[in-house]
């Protein structure tokens, strides 16, 4: 297991259950040490990264350095999280890569997320191990022991 | 025939004449004379609208904006005056009238009144709606087809995307503990998910097909040329010989017509008769509508009873241990062709074999998709 300079947490946000469960194993895989939460809207997401309602005493659980946000939901999607982060306190953003993932054979929705600046790297579903590696190596630097 | 009986012939005939109301109006608009044409068009008989204003034949609408005293003003200024629109028959029924008013002179140049010349075009002009509005519908319907088959492939994919995911975790974690029958089964269920996985990627694509054409100048020997380097390893596995001469520069969609050649040889060769090495003839001849390509093979053939189905999407004609596809090549053949403005077909060969020939017109920009 490999630790990363401000990695404590990864964040997933996917609507499926089972993709985000498949994502938990697949960051497992890649050897991170790193707290994986997942949920599965928009509300809550920010609700964690805020410390709101549910998640008003839950300072022992650290916030996200890696967020994975799926585009496709119901109700606020992906786009709207991206409205709602970019105006959030700057304390609770300020080290946070955003992943946009999307289900592959989508030529506008990468259009779209290339041209939103704070979106970072934008990658088609199915995540693999070898693209959190990549990932996580470009954008943290590994605390060697 | 001297020439008075002449005229008397002319005024004969104008008053006979059925398919066009002919009448004379004096300087304010007034009906001076009325032929069989007008009683057929307006249902008037000629004791019953002599002396009387042109206004009865129009509608409250184009009364309220003086369409008549409009017309009959541009006639006088201009020499004459052209409009269609519906007009009033005297049943209150209405028609599509053509209508053009010509300024009648004396010899001084003065107006001394004007002819009318009407046309009933009420059946031309509700064809051509009824053609406008079914260009329209089906547009609108092929839209929302597309953006159905988007979506939907795009959704089918993540619940097989989890599928594929726990079957790996299935193996990777429990896969000691598996007898023979029970991976048996996961390979199975592997192999259908792993189909329709390439089922929805047809599928898109097919329905992408096109939507970011563009035109140019295509040069179809260099096409080949380059296609043939790509095709190589096919080509060379299977022992195919493909034999092109001179094929013209056209307009069309490269890309597009690329995959269109690129499937059509593809065919050729998987369909080949087993027996011997594929043999694939390219050529296109000029004709009246356009290049006329012909994609000519020596394979198995195709049953004359299928040579129409074969171009409907995931149609296929043998089983899937026989030859594998999902039945969509032609489908994108038929569909390219049809974005060119052209048409797809196969015959069979005299011999054996079959020939696909497709037609690309000269301009197919005109034909908008």
């Amino acid at each position: 297991m490999k630790k990363y300079q401000g990695l404590e947490g990864i964040l997933l946000i996917d609507d499926d259950l089972p993709t985000n469960f498949i994502h938990k194993k697949v960051i497992e895989k890649a050897s991170i040490e790193a707290v994986v939460k997942s949920v599965t809207n928009v509300e809550e997401a920010l609700d964690f990264i805020t410390y709101s309602g549910i998640y008003e005493d839950t300072l022992d659980i650290p916030r996200p350095g890696l967020i994975f946000l799926d585009i496709n939901m119901p109700g606020l999607n992906g786009w709207d999280f991206m409205d709602a982060y970019r105006q959030l306190d700057k304390r609770f953003k300020a080290t946070a890569v955003i992943i946009m993932l999307t289900t592959s054979l989508d030529p506008d929705n990468k259009e779209l997320a290339l041209i939103d600046k704070e979106v970072v790297v934008f990658l088609n579903k199915p995540l693999k191990p070898e693209m959190v590696t990549t990932l996580v190596n470009s954008y943290f630097k590994e605390i060697s022991d | 025939m001297d020439p008075h009986t002449k005229q008397l012939q002319l005024l004969k005939l104008v008053d006979e004449i059925e398919g066009y109301a002919i009448l004379v109006l004096d300087k304010r608009g007034n009906i001076e004379t009325w032929n069989n044409g007008a009683e057929k068009i307006k249902g008037y008989k000629a004791e019953e609208v002599i002396g009387r204003h042109i206004r009865i034949f129009y509608t409250d609408l184009d009364l309220m904006i003086s369409l008549p005293e409009r017309l009959l003003e541009e006639a006088a200024q201009k020499g004459t005056a052209y409009n269609e629109s519906w007009r009033v028959r005297k049943d209150k029924t209405m028609f599509w009238g053509s209508v053009t008013i010509t300024a009648l002179h004396d010899d001084d140049g003065n107006i001394t009144g004007f002819a009318k010349v009407t046309r009933d075009l009420t059946e031309r002009m509700l064809t051509e709606t009824t053609i406008r509005q079914h260009a329209e519908d089906l547009e609108i319907k092929n839209k929302e087809i597309e953006q159905f088959v988007y979506i939907a492939s795009h959704d089918l994919q993540e619940p097989l995307f989890t599928v594929t995911s726990f079957i790996e975790f299935f193996r990777t974690e429990y896969g000691h503990l598996l007898d023979e029958n029970a991976n048996t089964y996961l390979n199975f269920i592997v192999q259908a998910t792993d189909r329709m996985k390439n089922l929805i990627k047809n599928l898109l694509d097919y329905s992408q097909l096109g939507s970011k054409k563009k035109l140019a100048k295509i040069d179809c020997k260099q096409l080949l040329d380059t296609l043939t380097v790509d095709l190589d390893s096919q080509i060379k596995k299977s022992g195919a010989k493909i034999h092109y001469g001179n094929l013209p520069v056209i307009r069309g969609y490269p890309t597009e017509l690329s995959q269109l050649f690129q499937n059509l040889i593809s065919n050729a060769i998987k369909f080949r008769d087993k027996k011997e090495s594929p043999e694939i003839e390219i050529s296109a001849l000029k004709e009246h509508d356009g290049w006329h390509f012909k994609v000519k093979d020596n394979g198995i053939g195709i049953d004359p009873r299928f040579q129409e189905k074969i171009f409907l999407i995931f149609q296929r004609l043998h089983g899937r241990h026989e030859y594998e596809g999902n039945g969509i090549g032609l489908a994108h053949c038929k569909k390219i062709v049809e974005l060119h403005g052209g048409k797809i077909f196969v015959e069979s060969n005299q011999s054996k074999g079959s020939s696909f020939v497709f037609t690309i017109p000269f301009k197919p920009n005109l034909i908008t998709a």
